[in-house]
Parts: structure tokens; C-alpha cells; sequence
């Protein structure tokens, strides 16, 4: 872990109480090896003595003084404990990460029957299997140690499995097969470090059950025997003299109590301080990457503010001077004014980070804790300012007069309840009856276009789609007057994408509602709203009717915004150049054969059982040089035909041969020679680079396998550090980038240090998978024309993958186009796109959408 | 539906035969001839050869495990060594007993737990959630028998209001049942009440960052009542697995209560037997209790089916 990505100790007093006490008992323990008051083994004073200044807890029974004794079986506590953690540390670790490394390999078989057999033991918890090994071999330490251990294994090998299984499911191990690491290699440096803090919080929770289960057994008489001094055989001891000298209980059992808060504290302590949710926030947002010089911001435009121009009518939705300040004292939103009239639609445009979602949560009263809101929330036919409202007054408005829809549609509805119920509810909540509201729901979810009976399924069982259009059915149910909706189609696919949207302008306009729109998109913007309000770092800076602003942008933003969402196509299509530039490394044959070959390949995988078909038959050729886009939605077979090709899954049927390596289900398998030719860009730049290793360490793994790299490659260390420091600064990075975590960079430069380490060996082919999709626009041309750069420059052939024509029309020059698992067409990007053939490119062309300037 | 609890209960039974082939060899197999270990060194072959015959031990291994394990699906768990006495209605009367114990401690702890739990949750950010927070982090450490010999120090010594120990039956006398179950069952239930907190804070809190609940409250619920309408039936998800693992380690936890208070439970049978070196007892009786922990997780998982429709699907 990096310097940055820690708090301040004094953040976790948890862990600092924790360590304190957990210290004390240590050294506790430590000091009482060499030195105690008095001998805890022999009396040498009168019995049963209260606490006093000789004797500050007392004397037992024999004249023992309590507090040696006290300190002694310190000694063995920690023995015991430290034992059981190791044997059960020692055995669950390596279980569990084999388990997760086999299932996370695609062995889920022998993966089960390693882990059916660990939770034969949860049959057996620690304490009866110490009786039953009592029973047999005799009770002692040994015994208890022993039984202790083995009890805990399964806790162990779950935790580390479930890590494992993360870890082997991100895509930086995923980066590493590609780059030839063996599982060994895998395991060392990329699952054991990250599940490291994991286990360590495992330990410290399971010292204090041993503790516990410890002090249990020998107050059973099964732990450690007498005359070893023991907390728990002297609480069982004291019961005899309860009432004359409650002490001898007190004292004991306030030690196993401070033994045990904590090792619990400690543990809990480090979760948190492990817990990637509550880690510090990179150090900016990835709105503007620091790598491309950026003109310097010019003050807002003049716009008049709203609230000082004379209504014209009273707004349905009404915000002034909206400021939102964390607790922290960051203004995430600063003097936001901006109304939406009945039946008007108002886009509200920004990029990660803005503060568009706090202005719509703001509007609801729905800001999270930490967060809080100053200036005026208005409504059309309801007194007052809203943000003096308090909740209960609120949730009388909310869905009544202003409702909302969110943007991730997979978990916004409440996975346990019908989604009838759920859209009903909306009407009880607010004076309908039961009866009434049950058939009006189902009237709503047919109006949004959901099949007979959807009414009685579950969330689940509904698609993406289906879902946000549910919640679009919750969020109108009582016709409000303003609806707020947080990207609602972001999460969905383009086609989808259209439907909804169309189905939210009609349903909206039906109503005479105002709907407050809130994108990072500016097509879907001039697709939606009439009027237009540009926000960056919670300042509006422009705002007008769409056609206006998009026409004529006032503020440089906007401009940079306009010019980084229009992807103009890729000049003129040549096939030809880069062949010629890397003569050397073309055969001279008559006819170059194609760099990837795809044959009728077919991918059947197993999905609860049932077979899913993700490929069905699916040919293409891509030639050397060739920018070569594969365009699809979800589902469509786009990313598994991307695996087959990279060699990291296998087709079912069918022939693939990528640079010369016949990667056919039929033949055996070495990937050797692939990898030196082929290596690969992920979607998703936060998963994609292993959080515990530098960006230098991460660009240089693929050069440790000296099988990647052509020509031998640097051999050295520091060899390989000037292979690392070109890389950087060819993908446009600050030399002082290797020394530095993945966390402490922005979306788009993560992205580039995933393009680094795919160059580093000098590939042949670079296959990237939606290199762009989690960017914000600004940065995703930046990213897109790099990557077109590098492949220029470096004569790599290209194969893209995206969800979006646009992308693959702006750096490629041959395209396919995926559909339920089947190319439906490919063919020149210009030509594909500009004249599509198939039914399918036809509607998928027709949802893109365009910016209307 | 069908297939998964199909499989759970494949699964179910194979674990039974894994355990119950691991305490035949720990206790019959690996201590030697329970003969020799009854009658001691010195005893005449033919004193030994009629103990065996008498206890039947004198089969194969095999035999032995296979006529074991008939007698325990029959409900016979054989005779003691040392006793001679009918093992099956003596461990039937302190299953009882221990059950009892179990259930009332359960129930303890979750009318103290959920609405503790929930508050320390909806509280978190404040001095009241920290300090809910706090104490049952406290309580967690605190071993339950410590609690139990506080309680009777209190109840039992200095105030002389319930006995410090012993067994009443309900059928014995109501009346002297619950004075002499109260006191075990809080201090069973005192420390699991503490540890079941957490976890509901912790489901909670994980239940208050989803985004349907800020759904429920966009339709006009308030905050409470999206929780309690929405939130907690998610919450209980995981909170039944707890409770689930929580029974069954305090079936064997009981162990040191019932000592605390001369309860006589299973328990305290388990630690007799030990005592006496009545192996055969204990092989029974760790038999039973590892059937029941196992039952308890099976029961868990067809809970955890009801509860969540996602996995209803699973068929």
C-alpha cells in the first residue's frame, strides 16, 4: 500500500485502542516471563486477601497473589492463540487460494471438492472437537492448541478463497496471463499481496475467538493443568467463593475481556483501513487529463441569472442559489440557480464530478449524510423553500410533486419485492387505495411497455431495460410535476438506450410535466431537451436553448466539451501504407496471409446449468495493419470472440489462428509465440492495474518473461527501467509516473499506463475492449486518438472493440458488427456505416445519438 | 428450487457420513480396545472376550461402524460402558434441556439485538450509534461464563433471589423452571446478543447504502420508512445465516453455561462421559451434536431460499 492510500492512524481509533490493548496483554506476558510481584505458582501470603496495596488484586484460596497470576496466564493465552491462528493460517490460506485460483481458472470442480471438504469441519467448531481430543488423548495445552487450530481452518480457507477469487477475477490478472505469467508468478505477486490485509484481519478476529474458547476450556478443566497459572481455571476456581471474594472472578475475567476487545478492535481497525470503499479519493477527478496541457478556465459566461429575470409563469421546478458543501467544507455545487418550467425539458450537462447528481439529490432532499445544502429548492403549488422541510414533510412531495429516476436500473429496485408491489406502492404512499393502486400499477407497467404479468415478477428476472422502465412507471405513477432524471440510460445499450428515452419524452410530455435531465452525453441532450444548463466543478458556466449553445458555445468548455464529443470518422481508409512499413517482418509470400483468422467459431458455455450460446458461427480475417472494429451490445459475443482471439478462452468449435499461433479447439495449446505478438487494453482503467504495485512494476511485468519480447528484450534491471521510462513517456506520462500507485491517477491516465504496459514488449497486435466506454468524454478522444497515434507510429494492427459506432468510426477502418453472437455484417467502416445492409446495423445506426449542431 | 435444495441435501448427507466416519475413528478406532480401556491391563483374555461380546465389539471395525450408524438413524445410540445404561432416552432428556437453554438464549438476544443492532446503524455517524456500537463490542469480548458467574454472584449470593443452579423441567413445576432457567439463558443470551448486534449494524448499514432505497424514499417514503419496509426484509437476509451459525456454537457453548449453573444438559453428559472415559457416550453424543449442527446449516440455507426470490430461480 502507498503512503497516499493510508489515513491518518488517528482516523481509526478503533485500530488505535485495538493495538493498545493487544500490546498490553503482549507485553504483559513478555514482562512476566522475567519478572511477576510475587511467585504466581506458590503461596507466600494469607488466603483470600482483598485488593490492597500489597497485594493489588487480592490473594486465592492458597495465598496466591492474583495479580502474578494474572500476569502468568497472559503467557499462556497468547501461546494458545498464536498456535491455533498459525495452524489454522497455515493450512486454510493455502487451501483457500487454491481453491480460488482453480475456480478462478475455470476449474470450478476441484475448487468445490477442496471446499466441501473444509466445511466438513465447520461440522466440528473448536470447542467440541477439543473435548473429543481431550476425551482421547488427554486434556492439556497441546490438545487445546491443536483442536483450536483445526476448528478455524474453514474461516481461513473461505476468507482467502473469497479473496483469491476477486483477485483472480480483475482484469490485471487477467493483463498478466496475457503477458505469459505463470500461476506461480500470478500467486506471488498478485493474489497473495492483496489478499495479505484480508487474512491478517482473519487472524486478529480468530485470536480473540481462541482467547475465548481457550479461557472456555480451562474453565472446563480441559485447557492447560494446573499449577500453570490459566485466566480461565481461575474464574472456575473463584466460583466457590462468590460472595466472599468476588475479586477472584472479576480480575480474571476483565483480563480475558481486554485480551479479547482487543484483538477484535485490532482486526476491525485494519478492515477498515483496508476497506477500498474508504479509502482517500484519488487526488483529482478524472475530468481533464493532466497529461494534455489545458487552456486555463475563462470565467462563467454572462448569463443573466434566472432568479433575477422576471418569471414568466411560475416555475414547476425552482432552484436558486443552491450551493452543497460537504461537512468537510468541499463545495461540490457553488450558487447553482436554474428552474425548469411545466412542460419544459432542461438538460443538465457535465462530466464526472461536476455535481450534477447532487443538484438532482439536492432537489429531492435526498443528499446523503455528510452533505448538505444551502439556498432555495422550489416547487410549482407548494409553499416555501424545500430545504427547510424536514424529511417527513418532504417524502409527502416526493413522488407526488417531484420524482425521480436513477441510473443504474440493476439495483434500484428492491430485490425481494414484485415489482407490481413496487410501482403500486408509489400510489398507497400517497392516498390511493390498495385495490385501486394494484390495478393501476399493472395499467403503468403496460403504458411503459412491459409484457402481461410483469406486475408479478421480481427484479431480477427483468432485463436492464425493463427494469429503468419500471421505475420510470414508480417515478410517474402520481403524475408529479417535475421529473428528475440522473443519466437514466447510461447503463443501458444504445437500442435500449433510444426506446427508453423516446418512451421518457412521451410519457413526460403526455403528463405536462418538466423533466430536469442530467447527462455526461450531449447527443442524447439534443436529442431530449429544449434548453441546455453546462455545469463543470459545480459552477454553471453556460446555459441556453439547445440549438444556441451547441451552435454557438460562449464558454471554452462547452466548446472543448462540443469538439471532444464529435468523433469525426477516420480520414481515408488505407490498408495498404502500414503493410509497406514493417517490410522486414512480412513474409514475402504472393498473397499476405491474415494476421487473425477466425473460422465458424462457436462458444457454448454452461449457465446454471443450462448451455448458453455466446458464439455461433462467427468468421473474420483481419490484415496486417488493419484498424479493425468490432461494434455490439451487451450480449452480442463481442468480448468472448475478443478472449478466443487473445488466446485466453477457447472456442468450442471452429479454427482461430492469431500471429501464426493455431489457437483451434482441437490443437494443443502454446501461447508463447502469441504473446510476444499480441497483448491487450481493458475496459475498465480502475480494475485493470494491480492497486499494490508501482506503475513501473506494473508496466515492466510483461518484460519479465523474456518469451514475450522478440528481439530478447532488456535483460537487465535497469534495461528494463528505460524500457518502462519510453513506454511513459510515449503514452504522454510524467517521467516521475513509475515511482508513483495506480490510485493516485485519474481515469484516463490509468488508461494510458494499461497502454503502456500492452506496447512495452513491442506487440504486433494491440487488442483493446472498450478502451474508453468508463471515460469521461473529454478524455475519451484523448485516449482514442493515442491509441490511433501508437498504432501508426508502431505499424500495430488494431482490434477494437466497442458498444459505440462512433469509437470504432473515429479510429478504425474495417468493421464488424456483432449481434446475438453472429457477425450480421463487416465490412469498410465509411461503407458499413454510411450504407448498412443488415436490418440490425440499420436500427443500431438509427439509436446512436447524434449531435444535433 | 428443486435441484438446489436437491443438492444442499446430497451435500447434507455426505458431510454426515465424512463426520460421523471422523468420530468413529477418533473415538473408537484410534484410543484401541475399549475392552482393555474398561477392564484395564491386567484383565483375563477371556474377561476381555466377554466384555466385547457383551458390548459388541468384537466384529470387524467395518461392522462395528456400520451397526453404529444403523443405531443412530434408528434412534439407538447403544449402551454405556461404564453405566450400562440406555444411552437414547437419557441423551433425548438433555437435548431437551439444552435446547430449551438454546432457544430462550436465541431469543434473548434477538429482541435485544435487531432493534439495538438497527439503531447503532441509523446512528452511526453520531455519539449514540458509536456508544450502542461500543458496548456491544464490549459484550462481544465478555465470555458468557464470566457473565454467568456474575449473575449468580448478584441474583443467587447477594441478593438471594434465584437459585445458583440446578434443573426444573416445565413439566416439573412452571414456576421453578423459569426461576431456575432465567439466569443461564441470559448469560447465554447476553454475549450472543452482543455479537448478533454487530452483524446487524453491519447488514444495515450495508442495506442503507443501496440504491433502492433511496428509490423507495424518491416514491415518498421517509428514511425510516423505507428501512422498515424495505430495508430490514433485506437485512434478514443475512442476518438469518448469523443467527443460524450462532445457534449451532451455542449448542456446543452451552458446555460451559450448563457447568456455571450444574444445568444438566447435553453438555454437561458430553464432559461426565469424558470424565469416565465412556466413549462410546461421547461418540454418540458428539454424533448428535454434530448432526445438529449440520441439520442447522441445512436449515440456514433452505431459510436463506425462502427469503430471497433471486435464488428461488436456481432451478
Amino acid at each position: 500500500m502507498s503512503a497516499a492510500g493510508r489515513r491518518r492512524p488517528g482516523a481509526h481509533p478503533q485500530l488505535v485502542i485495538g493495538a493498545v490493548l493487544v500490546g498490553l496483554v503482549l507485553v504483559t506476558a513478555l514482562v512476566s516471563l522475567v519478572w511477576t510481584p510475587y511467585d504466581p505458582v506458590h503461596a507466600g501470603a494469607e488466603r483470600l486477601l482483598p485488593p490492597g496495596a500489597e497485594h493489588w488484586f487480592g490473594t486465592d484460596r492458597f495465598g496466591r497473589d492474583v495479580f502474578s497470576q494474572v500476569m502468568a496466564g497472559a503467557q499462556i493465552t497468547l501461546l494458545v492463540g498464536l498456535v491455533a491462528v498459525g495452524i489454522a493460517a497455515l493450512v486454510g490460506v493455502p487451501l483457500g487460494v487454491l481453491a480460488g485460483m482453480l475456480q478462478g481458472s475455470g476449474r470450478g470442480r476441484p475448487a468445490a471438492v477442496l471446499m466441501r471438504g473444509t466445511d466438513i469441519l465447520l461440522a466440528f467448531p473448536g470447542l467440541l472437537l477439543a473435548i473429543v481430543l481431550g476425551a482421547v488423548y488427554g486434556a492439556g495445552t497441546v490438545t487445546a492448541m491443536v483442536a483450536l487450530g483445526i476448528g478455524s481452518i474453514p474461516a481461513f480457507a473461505r476468507v482467502a478463497r473469497g479473496g483469491t477469487l476477486q483477485v483472480m477475477r480483475s482484469d490485471y490478472v487477467l493483463a498478466a496471463r496475457a503477458a505469459n505469467r505463470g500461476e506461480v508468478a500470478i500467486a506471488a505477486r498478485h493474489v497473495l499481496p492483496n489478499i495479505a490485509g484480508t487474512v491478517l484481519v482473519q487472524c486478529s478476529v480468530n485470536f480473540a475467538i481462541a482467547v475465548l474458547a481457550e479461557a472456555g476450556l480451562s474453565f472446563l478443566g480441559l485447557g492447560t493443568p494446573p499449577p500453570t497459572p490459566s485466566w480461565g481455571r481461575m474464574l472456575q476456581e473463584s466460583q466457590q467463593f462468590l460472595g466472599l471474594a468476588d475479586h477472584l472472578a472479576i480480575v480474571p475475567g476483565v483480563a480475558i475481556a481486554v485480551a479479547v476487545l482487543g484483538f477484535n478492535l485490532l482486526g476491525d481497525g485494519l478492515r477498515d483501513v483496508l476497506d477500498p470503499r474508504l479509502k482517500t479519493e484519488p487526488a483529482a477527478p478524472s475530468r481533464v487529463d493532466a497529461s494534455q496541457v489545458e487552456p486555463p478556465l475563462v470565467e462563467p459566461v454572462e448569463t443573466p441569472d434566472p432568479s433575477q429575470v422576471e418569471p414568466v409563469e411560475t416555475p414547476a421546478l425552482d432552484l436558486r442559489h443552491l450551493t452543497v458543501r460537504t461537512t468537510s467544507g468541499r463545495t461540490l455545487l457553488d450558487d447553482l440557480s436554474l428552474r425548469v418550467a411545466a412542460g419544459e425539458r432542461v438538460g443538465l450537462i457535465g462530466e464526472s464530478g461536476s455535481g450534477k447528481t447532487m443538484t438532482a439529490l439536492a432537489a429531492l432532499g435526498l443528499l446523503p449524510d455528510g452533505v448538505a445544502a444551502t439556498g432555495h429548492v422550489g416547487l410549482a403549488g407548494v409553499d416555501g423553500n424545500l430545504l427547510d422541510r424536514g424529511e417527513r414533510a418532504l417524502a409527502r412531495l416526493r413522488g407526488q410533486e417531484i420524482s425521480m429516476v436513477f441510473q443504474e436500473p440493476m439495483t434500484a429496485l428492491n430485490p425481494l419485492v414484485r415489482v407490481g408491489h413496487q410501482v403500486a406502492e408509489a400510489m398507497t404512499l400517497h392516498g390511493t387505495d390498495g385495490r385501486t393502486a394494484t390495478l393501476r400499477a399493472a395499467e403503468l407497467l403496460a403504458e411503459v411497455g412491459l409484457p402481461d404479468g410483469a406486475a408479478r415478477r421480481y427484479p431480477h428476472e427483468l432485463s436492464g431495460g425493463q427494469r429503468q422502465r419500471v421505475v420510470l412507471a414508480m417515478a410517474l405513477a402520481d403524475d408529479p410535476a417535475v421529473l428528475v432524471a440522473d443519466e437514466p440510460t447510461t447503463a443501458l445499450d444504445v437500442t435500449v438506450q433510444r426506446q427508453v428515452l423516446d418512451l421518457m419524452t412521451r410519457l413526460v410530455s403526455d403528463r405536462g410535466a418538466g423533466l430536469l435531465f442530467i447527462t455526461h452525453d450531449l447527443a442524447v441532450v439534443s436529442q431530449v431537451c429544449e434548453r441546455v444548463v453546462v455545469l463543470l466543478d459545480g459552477v454553471v458556466v453556460e446555459e441556453g436553448p439547445v440549438e444556441e449553445v451547441f451552435a454557438h458555445p460562449r464558454h471554452e468548455y462547452t466548446r472543448r466539451l462540443l469538439a471532444a464529443s464529435t468523433l469525426e470518422p477516420r480520414p481515408s481508409p488505407s490498408l495498404v501504407e502500414p503493410v509497406e512499413t514493417r517490410p522486414s517482418l512480412v513474409e514475402p509470400v504472393e498473397t499476405p496471409a491474415p494476421l487473425v483468422r477466425v473460422q465458424d467459431v462457436t462458444r457454448t458455455y454452461a449457465h446454471r446449468g443450462q448451455p448458453v450460446q455466446a458464439l455461433r458461427g462467427v468468421s473474420l480475417a483481419v490484415q496486417e495493419g488493419q484498424r479493425f472494429g468490432i461494434v455490439g451490445e451487451s450480449g452480442s459475443g463481442k468480448s468472448t470472440l475478443l478472449r478466443i482471439v487473445a488466446g485466453l478462452d477457447r472456442a468450442t468449435s471452429g479454427r482461430v489462428v492469431t500471429a501464426g499461433v493455431e489457437l483451434s479447439p482441437a490443437e494443443p495449446r502454446d501461447l508463447g509465440g502469441l504473446r510476444s505478438a499480441l497483448q491487450l487494453v481493458f475496459q475498465d482503467p480502475y480494475g485493470s492495474l494491480d492497486p499494490r504495485m508501482t506503475v513501473g512494476d506494473i508496466v515492466a511485468e510483461p518484460l519479465l518473461n523474456a518469451r514475450n519480447v522478440r528481439d530478447g528484450g532488456p535483460r537487465s534491471a535497469a534495461g528494463r527501467r528505460d524500457a518502462v521510462r519510453e513506454m511513459l513517456d510515449a503514452v504522454g506520462l510524467p517521467l516521475d509516473a513509475a515511482g508513483r500507485y495506480p490510485h493516485q491517477f485519474s481515469g484516463g491516465q490509468r488508461q494510458r499506463i494499461a497502454i503502456a504496459r500492452a506496447l512495452v514488449c513491442r506487440p504486433r497486435i494491440l487488442v483493446a475492449d472498450e478502451p474508453v466506454s468508463a471515460l469521461d468524454v473529454s478524455v475519451r478522444r484523448q485516449v482514442l486518438d493515442l491509441l490511433a497515434r501508437l498504432a501508426d507510429e508502431r505499424a500495430l494492427t488494431l482490434l477494437l472493440v466497442s458498444h459505440d459506432l462512433g469509437v470504432v468510426r473515429h479510429v478504425c477502418d474495417h468493421v464488424a458488427v456483432m449481434h446475438d453472437g453472429l457477425i450480421v455484417e463487416q465490412g469498410p467502416t465509411g461503407q458499413v456505416y454510411d450504407d448498412p445492409q443488415d436490418e440490425y446495423t440499420r436500427r443500431l445506426r438509427a439509436a446512436t445519438p447524434q449531435l444535433a449542431r | 428450487m428443486v435441484r438446489h435444495l436437491a443438492s444442499h441435501a446430497a451435500q447434507l448427507v455426505v458431510t454426515l457420513l465424512v463426520a460421523t466416519v471422523a468420530i468413529f475413528v477418533l473415538l473408537r478406532v484410534l484410543p484401541g480396545d475399549p475392552a482393555a480401556v474398561a477392564l484395564g491391563i491386567e484383565a483375563s483374555p477371556e474377561a476381555l472376550a466377554a466384555w466385547r461380546a457383551e458390548h459388541g465389539t468384537d466384529g470387524s471395525l467395518v461392522v462395528q461402524y456400520l451397526q453404529w450408524v444403523g443405531g443412530l438413524l434408528t434412534g439407538d445410540l447403544g449402551t454405556s460402558y461404564v453405566t450400562s445404561q440406555e444411552l437414547t432416552p437419557l441423551v433425548a432428556d438433555r437435548v431437551q434441556v439444552t435446547g430449551i437453554l438454546v432457544l430462550l438464549g436465541m431469543l434473548i438476544a434477538l429482541v435485544v439485538a435487531v432493534p439495538v443492532g438497527t439503531l447503532a446503524a441509523v446512528w452511526h455517524r453520531n455519539a449514540g450509534g458509536v456508544t450502542l456500537s461500543a458496548v456491544s463490542q464490549v459484550g462481544v469480548a465478555v465470555p458468557n461464563f464470566l457473565v454467568g458467574v456474575l449473575l449468580v454472584a448478584l441474583f443467587a449470593v447477594r441478593l438471594g433471589w434465584l437459585p445458583s443452579g440446578g434443573w426444573t423441567a416445565p413439566a416439573d413445576g412452571l414456576g421453578e423452571f423459569w426461576r431456575h432457567v432465567l439466569l443461564p439463558a441470559v448469560a447465554l443470551g447476553s454475549v450472543q446478543a452482543a455479537i448478533i448486534t454487530r452483524y446487524v449494524r453491519s447488514a444495515v448499514l450495508e442495506i442503507m447504502r443501496e440504491d433502492f432505497l433511496r428509490t423507495a424514499r424518491a416514491k415518498g417514503l421517509t428514511f425510516t420508512g423505507a428501512l422498515v419496509r424495505h430495508g430490514l426484509r433485506n437485512a434478514g437476509v443475512p442476518i438469518v445465516t448469523v443467527v443460524g451459525v450462532q445457534i449451532a456454537s451455542m449448542l456446543i457453548g452451552a458446555v460451559v453455561i450448563e457447568r456455571v449453573f450444574a444445568v444438566p444438559g447435553l453438555g454437561s453428559l458430553l464432559l461426565d462421559s469424558v470424565g469416565n472415559r465412556d466413549l462410546l457416550a461421547v461418540q454418540s453424543i458428539v454424533a448428535v451434536l454434530v448432526v445438529l449442527v449440520v441439520l442447522l446449516n441445512f436449515l440456514v440455507d433452505l431459510v436463506y431460499t425462502l427469503l430471497d426470490p433471486r435464488l428461488r430461480r436456481a432451478a
